[in-house]
C-alpha cells in the first residue's frame, strides 16, 4: 500500500493510537490481577465477604 | 434596613474581612505576589519595551489569576478546622450565602488590591493610560469570577492538607474563558479595530454566572465533606 | 426502577460478566472491518490524500473524548441526585479511558496537522478545546488519587465533572470567539456536509468500533473499582478486627 509522502506520518499516527489503547489494556489487566492477588491473600488471611455476618458485630464500629 | 437576617450577613462579612487584614490573616501578600509575578515576566521575555506594552493587559491578567488561585487554599480550610463552618451550618445560616459573603469579604481583601495595584504595575509594562484603563476595568469585572469559581476548588479540597496546587489545577480550566474575555477587552485599547464592548459584557455575564454557580457549588461540596 | 436491579455490585459483576465476551468480540470485528476499509479500501481524499486515513483515528478519538466525559456528567448527576451506588463507579472508571482518548485525539490531530498546516502544534479552535479538556481529565483524576475515601472523592469529582460540564459550552464558545478574533481564516476547514460516502463509511465503522472498544475497557475498569473497594472494605475491616489482639504483640505497627 502506497500511502504518499506522508506516510511516516500516517504509521506514526496509527503506531502511537495502537501504543495507548495497548498502555491501557495492560494498566486494566494489571490492576485486576493485583486485585485479585490481594483478595486472595486476605482471603487466605480469614477475611473474605462470606464471613461477614459472622464477623459485622464486632467490627461494625468502624463505619 | 437592618432586618436580623440582614445582621448576620453584616457581621459574618466584617468578621471575615478583619480575619483577612489582621496578622497572619495574608491579604495583601497576594498583591505581593503579584508584583512579584509582574517583575518576573521582563527577566523572561526581555527588557523591550514595546513587546512588554503589546503583552502587557496579558501579562496583568495571568498575574492576577495565579494570584487570586493560590490565596484562596485557606479559604474555607481555617473556619472547617476550628469548627466554624459546623456551627454556621447548625445555625440554619443558609450555606451558599455563607459562601457567597465569604467570596466577597475574600475578594474585597485580596481582588480588590489586585485591581489596584493594575495601573501602578501597568506603567512598569509601558502601557498607555488608556490601555490602563481598559486593564483596571476588565480586572475588576472579572476577579469576581475569578474568586467565584475558585471557591469551588478550595470548597473540593478543603479536607486536604495540602490542596493549593491541586486546587489551581482544577480551577484553571474553568477560568480560561474569563481570561480569554478579559484579555480581549483590555486589548481593545491596544490594538485599533477590536471591539471592547462585547468582550467586556460578556465578561461581566461570566462574574454572574459563577456568583451563581459558585456558591451552590461550592456549598454543595461543603456539605459532603462535612457528613 | 429497573435502573435499581442492577445498583447491586454483585449484581452488575455477574451481569457485566456475561456480556463482556460479546461486547469484545463485537469490538474485534468492528475493527478488523474497519481498519480494512479505512486502510486499504477507502480512496485518497481530494485535498487532503492520504493524510485523511489519520482523520480515521482522530475523528473517532475525538467523539469518544466527548462522549466520555457526557458518561461521567450523567453518572455524576446519578451519584449527586439519585445516589446510585455504582455512579462513581462508572465515572471514575471512566475518566482514565477518557483521558487516553483526548491523548490520541491530540496526537493523532498534531500528526495530521503537521503535512496540513505545517506545524504539529497549531492554535485551532477544536485542539484548544481539546487540550483544555485534557486538563479537566488529568485534574478529575487528581482528585480522585488524593482523596482516601472513595464515596468523598467521588462526591467531590461529581461535583467538579457537574461544574465542567456547564463550563465546558462556555469555554468552547470562548476558544472559538478567541480564535477566531486572532486568527485569519487561512486554515483549510475540515468538515463539511459534503463528505464523500466511501470516506464516510469507514469513519462511520471506525466509530462505532471505538465505541465498543470504550464499553468493553469501561466495564472491566468498573469491575476493578468495584473489587478496589472490596479489597479496601476488608482491609480496613482485618486491620479493625487484628490490633486488638495484636496490640500487645507488635508495637511497630502504628499504623
Amino acid at each position: 500500500m502506497d500511502f504518499g509522502p506522508y506516510a511516516s506520518f500516517i504509521y506514526a499516527a496509527y503506531g502511537i493510537s495502537a501504543l495507548i489503547i495497548i498502555a491501557l489494556i495492560a494498566w486494566i489487566r494489571i490492576d485486576r490481577k493485583t486485585l485479585e492477588d490481594s483478595l486472595k491473600q486476605l482471603a487466605a488471611h480469614g477475611h473474605s465477604r462470606k464471613i461477614k455476618s459472622a464477623r459485622t458485630p464486632a467490627s461494625s464500629e468502624t463505619k | 434596613m437592618t432586618s436580623p437576617e440582614n445582621n448576620w450577613a453584616l457581621a459574618l462579612l466584617q468578621r471575615e474581612l478583619r480575619l483577612a487584614v489582621r496578622i497572619g490573616g495574608g491579604a495583601l501578600v497576594g498583591v505581593l505576589f503579584f508584583l512579584a509575578v509582574v517583575t518576573v515576566i521582563p527577566f523572561g521575555v526581555g527588557p523591550d519595551l514595546n513587546l512588554l506594552a503589546r503583552i502587557g493587559p496579558a501579562i496583568l491578567w495571568i498575574g492576577a489569576l495565579l494570584a487570586t488561585l493560590l490565596g484562596l487554599d485557606r479559604l474555607f480550610q481555617a473556619d472547617r478546622d476550628d469548627g466554624t463552618l459546623d456551627l454556621m451550618l447548625m445555625a440554619g445560616r443558609p450555606l451558599e450565602l455563607v459562601v457567597l459573603i465569604k467570596c466577597l469579604a475574600h475578594w474585597l481583601a485580596t481582588g480588590l488590591p489586585l485591581v489596584l495595584a493594575a495601573p501602578i504595575l501597568g506603567i512598569f509594562l509601558n502601557l498607555e493610560p488608556l490601555a490602563m484603563g481598559a486593564v483596571t476595568a476588565t480586572l475588576l469585572a472579572g476577579t469576581p469570577a475569578l474568586t467565584l469559581i475558585g471557591a469551588v476548588g478550595a470548597a473540593l479540597t478543603v479536607s486536604l492538607r495540602r490542596g493549593g496546587l491541586l486546587l489551581a489545577v482544577l480551577v484553571v480550566p474553568l477560568t480560561i474563558p474569563v481570561l480569554i474575555f478579559g484579555v480581549s477587552a483590555a486589548n481593545a485599547a491596544l490594538v485599533v479595530g477590536t471591539p471592547f464592548k462585547v468582550p467586556f459584557v460578556v465578561l461581566c455575564a461570566l462574574s454572574l454566572i459563577s456568583g451563581v454557580v459558585g456558591p451552590v457549588a461550592a456549598a454543595m461540596a461543603l456539605r459532603f465533606s462535612a457528613d | 426502577m429497573a435502573l435499581l436491579d442492577y445498583a447491586n455490585p454483585t449484581r452488575f459483576l455477574r451481569l457485566s460478566q456475561r456480556i463482556l465476551p460479546w461486547l469484545t468480540g463485537a469490538c474485534v470485528i468492528a475493527f478488523a472491518v474497519g481498519l480494512y476499509m479505512s486502510l486499504f479500501v477507502a480512496p485518497e481524499d481530494y485535498q487532503q490524500g492520504q493524510t485523511v486515513k489519520i482523520m480515521y483515528i482522530h475523528v473517532p478519538a475525538a467523539w469518544l473524548c466527548m462522549m466520555t466525559y457526557s458518561i461521567m456528567a450523567l453518572s455524576s448527576l446519578g451519584t449527586l441526585v439519585w445516589k446510585h451506588p455504582l455512579a462513581d463507579v462508572s465515572a471514575k472508571a471512566a475518566a482514565p479511558i477518557g483521558a487516553a482518548f483526548t491523548l490520541i485525539a491530540l496526537i493523532t490531530g498534531s500528526l495530521w496537522g503537521r503535512p496540513m498546516w505545517g506545524t504539529y502544534w497549531e492554535w485551532d479552535a477544536r485542539m484548544t478545546s481539546v487540550l483544555v479538556l485534557l486538563l479537566m481529565y488529568l485534574g478529575l483524576i487528581a482528585l480522585w488519587r488524593t482523596m482516601e475515601d472513595p464515596i468523598k472523592a467521588g462526591k467531590a469529582a461529581a461535583i467538579l465533572t457537574l461544574v465542567g460540564a456547564l463550563n465546558l459550552p462556555i469555554i468552547k464558545f470562548s476558544v472559538d470567539w478567541w480564535y477566531t478574533l486572532h486568527q485569519p481564516a487561512s486554515v483549510m476547514r475540515m468538515d463539511g456536509p459534503t463528505i464523500h460516502p466511501a470516506l464516510l463509511t469507514p469513519l462511520l465503522i471506525m466509530a462505532l468500533a471505538s465505541t465498543l472498544l470504550f464499553f468493553v475497557l469501561h466495564l472491566q475498569a468498573m469491575q476493578n473499582e468495584i473489587m478496589r473497594r472490596r479489597v479496601r472494605a476488608l482491609r480496613l475491616r482485618a486491620a479493625s478486627s487484628t490490633r486488638p489482639a495484636r496490640m500487645t504483640a507488635t508495637s511497630t505497627a502504628a499504623e
